[in-house]
């Protein structure tokens, strides 16, 4: 027999599923540290690569003078900069991910919990044939 | 007017929810022969690219694939165009798209959208719409979504101006560009106080918006527009030294229109209409069609004016009808009773 409740449910889960909840899935394997520790090191090798980039650009703006001065350049002072600033963006980018990524594992975390729910009723459902235990029914994931 | 606006609203939500798909992608085609049209008429160096056939053909290319790849073919055209003055400078602006990935679009993908689309907002004289509708429909990081997209703007228009002084292609020749563009950009006093102007309207648009009375969205919108009306004007007989201040008004005041119809319309770049899903248990398969549900129903009578009626020769008047009418039930219980007797 159809049961107008369980397919409401079955749709929202399937609809979870095949949208948001394949991203929300993948997050929630892992633990929250891990979640975000692997995260904040995704973070730190993409912001390297985008300062080597713009050094690169610098260092491209001002080639003519660093080939006529090679061997007057302080480069112990310019290393000192370069590194201070490196260091500095590798503290910013690492208090954004934290910040970021831990609201992104909480956010769906909750909407795996509510699909889990969900999916807890239709194992009571089978199980009691026919018989969900009776659950306020959230509007939307 | 409001109901007016909302059956409208309500027509072109019926009409997304039941054929979102095909309006999604004539809404991609249309954008992309635009964008890429401007382009050649900016760019145009390339031969190739400068084509209304491969104009049309990756139009169609952009309509049928991901979003991603609309933002990937826009890019690599503005490169192709580049590619023909200088490799050098094609190599140099994929590196500025590369730092713009790594350091900020990888967190935020959606975001790539409002970075292309402010230079050719600028091209048509309205980019002063991003950041009204960043503060309405996004949080506070799309700040550096604006200043980004307007440093693209200033790096193509560098670009172009640069573009012209090309003659000798050798590779000294072309760091000279390339140091042309940067000094251009650097010493740009109108480009700065565009960058502090858009994050302040988009900060602020944010912070009324997310407050807790009726329209905030509205008041945070018309607040925009009256601030970015004055700061503009002002930069524009400062910095700029102009007296033309009709093309900023006009823009400012255009622009404010749109965010307004945008906000009202409530046009979301991830809006679904009809969701089909399937899904099977151990006795049936299902095929489930979900169409969503209409805010305000249009009315089935209009009602125009209402009046006092004017009595006519026609109109009848209900209370002497009324006592004529007990006045005959009387006399006919009293006839009926004497009739008895």
């Amino acid at each position: 027999m159809l049961s107008k409740k369980k397919i409401k449910i079955m749709f929202r889960m399937a609809s979870y599923e095949q949208g948001r909840g394949k991203k929300d899935l993948n997050t929630v394997r892992f633990y929250k540290a891990d979640y975000v520790r692997l995260n904040i090191l995704k973070s730190i090798v993409c912001m390297t690569i985008a300062y080597a980039l713009v050094l690169g650009l610098v260092v491209l703006y001002n080639a003519e003078y660093i080939i006529k001065n090679a061997v007057k350049l302080p480069y112990y002072s310019i290393g000192l900069k370069v590194l201070g600033i490196y260091i500095s963006l590798v503290v910013f980018y690492i208090i954004v991910s934290l910040a970021v990524y831990a609201s992104r594992y909480g956010h769906a975390r909750k909407r795996v919990q509510r699909y889990f729910k969900y999916l807890k009723y239709l194992s009571k459902y089978y199980d009691n044939d026919g018989e969900g235990y009776e659950e306020e029914e959230r509007d939307d994931f | 007017m409001i109901f007016k606006l909302l059956e409208l609203k309500n027509f072109i939500k019926r009409i997304g929810d039941r054929y979102w798909l095909y309006v999604k992608i004539a809404i991609k085609f249309i954008s992309a022969i635009v964008i890429f049209s401007l382009m050649n008429i900016h760019m145009g160096y390339s031969d190739v690219m400068d084509n209304t056939v491969i104009t049309i053909g990756l139009s169609v290319i952009a309509a049928f694939s991901p979003d991603a790849v609309f933002s990937l073919l826009a890019m690599a055209v503005s490169l192709a165009h580049l590619y023909s003055v200088s490799i050098v400078l094609a190599v140099v602006m994929l590196v500025v798209y590369l730092i713009i990935y790594f350091a900020y679009v990888r967190f935020v993908p959606g975001q790539i959208f409002v970075i292309l689309a402010i230079p050719f907002l600028y091209i048509l004289g309205i980019p002063y719409v991003m950041p009204l509708i960043c503060g309405v429909f996004f949080a506070p990081y799309s700040i550096v979504s604006n200043v980004l997209g307007i440093l693209l703007y200033y790096v193509y228009i560098a670009v172009e101006g640069a573009a012209g002084l090309s003659g000798d292609k050798s590779i000294s020749n072309t760091i000279n560009f390339f140091n042309v563009i940067v000094d251009n950009i650097r010493d740009n006093k109108y480009m700065l106080f565009s960058m502090i102007i858009f994050a302040f309207i988009a900060l602020l648009t944010y912070i009324i918006r997310i407050q807790k009375f009726n329209h905030s969205s509205d008041v945070s919108i018309l607040t925009g527009i009256v601030l970015m009306l004055v700061a503009f004007v002002l930069a524009s007989s400062l910095i700029e030294k102009s007296d033309n201040f009709v093309n900023v008004i006009v823009g400012v005041c255009v622009s404010g229109f749109i965010a307004f119809m945008v906000r009202f319309f409530r046009i979301s770049l991830d809006y679904s209409g009809v969701k089909n899903i399937q899904f099977e248990d151990d006795e049936y398969y299902y095929y489930v069609k979900a169409v969503p549900k209409l805010s305000v129903s249009a009315p089935d009578k209009q009602v125009m004016t209402i009046h006092a009626q004017i009595p006519t020769s026609n109109t009848m008047n209900l209370r002497e009808t009324i006592e004529k009418t007990f006045e005959e039930s009387e006399h006919n219980v009293t006839a009926a009773v004497e009739e008895d007797r």
